[in-house]
């Protein structure tokens, strides 16, 4: 059967369909907030929920809960958590970050030798698996993904203007520190999206990838946003395929086709424009 | 007539943990006031702008102003280190309407006619679809100030606005900021630069923690006993702490 065929048989699969549905959410909602968090040097902040989203499912499997529900609440008060304890305790935000991260896998290590017989169910969390995407995770990733896309196109003004200068934000009327805990929780809310197809230790790079791909040639701060998302769902689309036809864990081969685009991008501007 | 204060200053006094950087500073701003404020470095001036402008907790004291008050201000060290930062000229100077508006906040066309009124009228409209870090410090400075005055604020607040910029450049500025008080904008400056603030400024507060001096530029001269060029040596206490002299 020649590639194209395959190409064209994927698309009878219905976990196909589910996959590219949910994995579509996720590249729009991470790329719509990751300029935000890239250029509010937060970055990290989604690597480290994504490894308390760890720890998260495995309280889920352990429960025998939805997994994607405990995550949804627990990373959403995790995040806020980081902001509090790095605004008002003497603790840097990248400490924040690296030491609940650290404490997550650690909780979720253990909890996984406790419960023992969730093992493999964990590892499709860890890396994605497009076949473990049901139904009900696509409805849910539909709907945090079309909250996390409103709530942005609402705020998006206020967005930037904290993102690049916050203490002139302040001075303006605009609420900073309830948009950061905003951004915090949709943060939250797209790591979770993400957990499915992604897994939950790639995730961040979904946030962090298209952005800075497309700062490499963007000019304004609404044309970042647009390429970066645009440049999200393709490469989403072609990971999950590719994923298929080459049987590789789609969370790999997304984020690895993120990382080549963003190389290729990188090396066309700094060797060949400059 | 009486004029109208639009900032009654009462004690302030404002701490980082135990070290007081700012001690009892009484002060009014008036309508139509051009005030320079100055000090040495550590001096308190910046603490004091963000005791005003809400940024940080008083530890005692008052500040009273009218809320209504479209303001416009200018922070220290705002220039973008970041040439990735991918916001344009018009995108930033656009964020200084946001908070005259409503939720959703929208910029609408008319609100983009007036960033690039404004952007004509600093001098840089040519460079509004650069990205803000390709711009060098003196023409950031501009962008800044336009973000600033696109409100079309009544009190203008300028923290450092001359640091980046070379003589000539004051000299063009303080020129446009006295076209400004001219028209009624009410404008407090913090600057180390008093002796080309001195020319144009209507008052000089002088502060080191406490308010120590607060005259006109001629009377800060003759406390001085020095040319008013001459600028580095900073006034011996001549005044109680916390006194008003104005």
């Amino acid at each position: 059967m020649s590639w194209w065929e395959e190409l064209l048989r994927a698309f009878n699969y219905a976990f196909v369909i589910r996959a590219i549905i949910v994995g579509v959410a996720i590249a729009v909602s991470s790329s719509m907030i990751g300029a935000f968090l890239v250029l509010k040097k937060y970055s990290m902040v989604g690597h480290g929920l994504s490894h308390v989203a760890f720890a998260a499912v495995a309280i889920g499997l352990l429960l025998n809960q939805s997994p994607l529900i405990v995550t949804a609440f627990v990373v959403t008060l995790v995040s806020v958590f980081i902001l509090q304890i790095s605004e008002r305790a003497k603790i840097h935000g990248d400490a924040a970050i690296g030491l609940t991260a650290a404490f997550s896998m650690a909780l979720g290590t253990t909890l996984a030798s406790v419960g023992g017989g969730f093992n493999v169910d964990l590892f499709s969390y860890l890396f994605g698996s497009i076949l473990t995407i049901q139904r009900i995770d696509v409805v849910l990733s539909v709907v945090l993904s079309i909250a996390v896309t409103i709530i942005v196109i609402l705020f998006y003004n206020e967005f930037v203007s904290m993102t690049y200068d916050e203490t002139f934000s302040r001075v303006s009327g605009i609420k900073t520190r309830r948009l950061n805990i905003l951004l915090a929780v949709l943060t939250g809310l797209t790591v979770v999206v993400g957990i499915r197809a992604i897994g939950t230790i790639l995730i961040s790079a979904l946030i962090i990838f298209p952005t800075i791909t497309a700062l490499q040639f963007s000019r304004g701060f609404k044309a970042t946003i647009l390429i970066a998302v645009v440049l999200s769902v393709l490469i989403v689309f072609m990971g999950l395929i590719g994923s298929f036809l080459l049987g590789l864990p789609s969370g790999s081969a997304i984020v690895l086709l993120n990382a080549i685009v963003f190389m290729f991008v990188f090396l066309y501007h700094t060797l060949i424009r400059r | 007539m009486a004029q109208s204060n639009i900032i009654t200053a009462k004690d302030v006094t404002i701490k980082y943990q135990a070290f007081t950087a700012v001690k009892e500073v009484s002060f009014t701003i008036q309508k139509g006031d051009f005030v320079a404020l100055i000090g040495p470095n550590g001096s308190g001036k910046t603490t004091l702008i963000k005791g005003l402008m809400g940024l940080l907790p008083l530890n005692g004291g008052s500040i009273h102003y009218d809320q209504t008050l479209p303001i416009g201000y200018l922070p220290q060290h705002t220039h973008s280190a970041d040439r990735a930062f991918p916001a344009t000229v018009e995108e930033v100077v656009s964020t200084g309407l946001l908070g005259s508006k409503r939720f959703p906040r929208r910029i609408t066309r008319d609100d983009m006619k007036t960033v690039n009124r404004v952007l004509d009228y600093v001098n840089v409209r040519a460079l509004r679809k650069k990205r803000i870090g390709e711009l060098s410090g003196g023409q950031q400075q501009r962008v800044f100030l336009a973000r600033a005055l696109v409100s079309n604020p009544q009190l203008l607040i300028l923290d450092e606005p001359t640091s980046a910029l070379d003589q000539a450049m004051r000299d063009h500025f303080f020129d446009f900021m006295k076209k400004l008080n001219e028209s009624g904008v009410t404008i407090v400056l913090v600057t180390h630069d008093i002796a080309t603030a001195g020319e144009y400024v209507d008052r000089v507060m002088y502060m080191d923690q406490s308010l120590i001096f607060n005259d006109s530029f001629d009377a800060f001269c003759e406390e001085q006993k020095l040319s008013p060029f001459v600028h580095t040596h900073p006034l011996k206490h001549t005044h109680d702490s916390g006194s008003e002299k104005a």
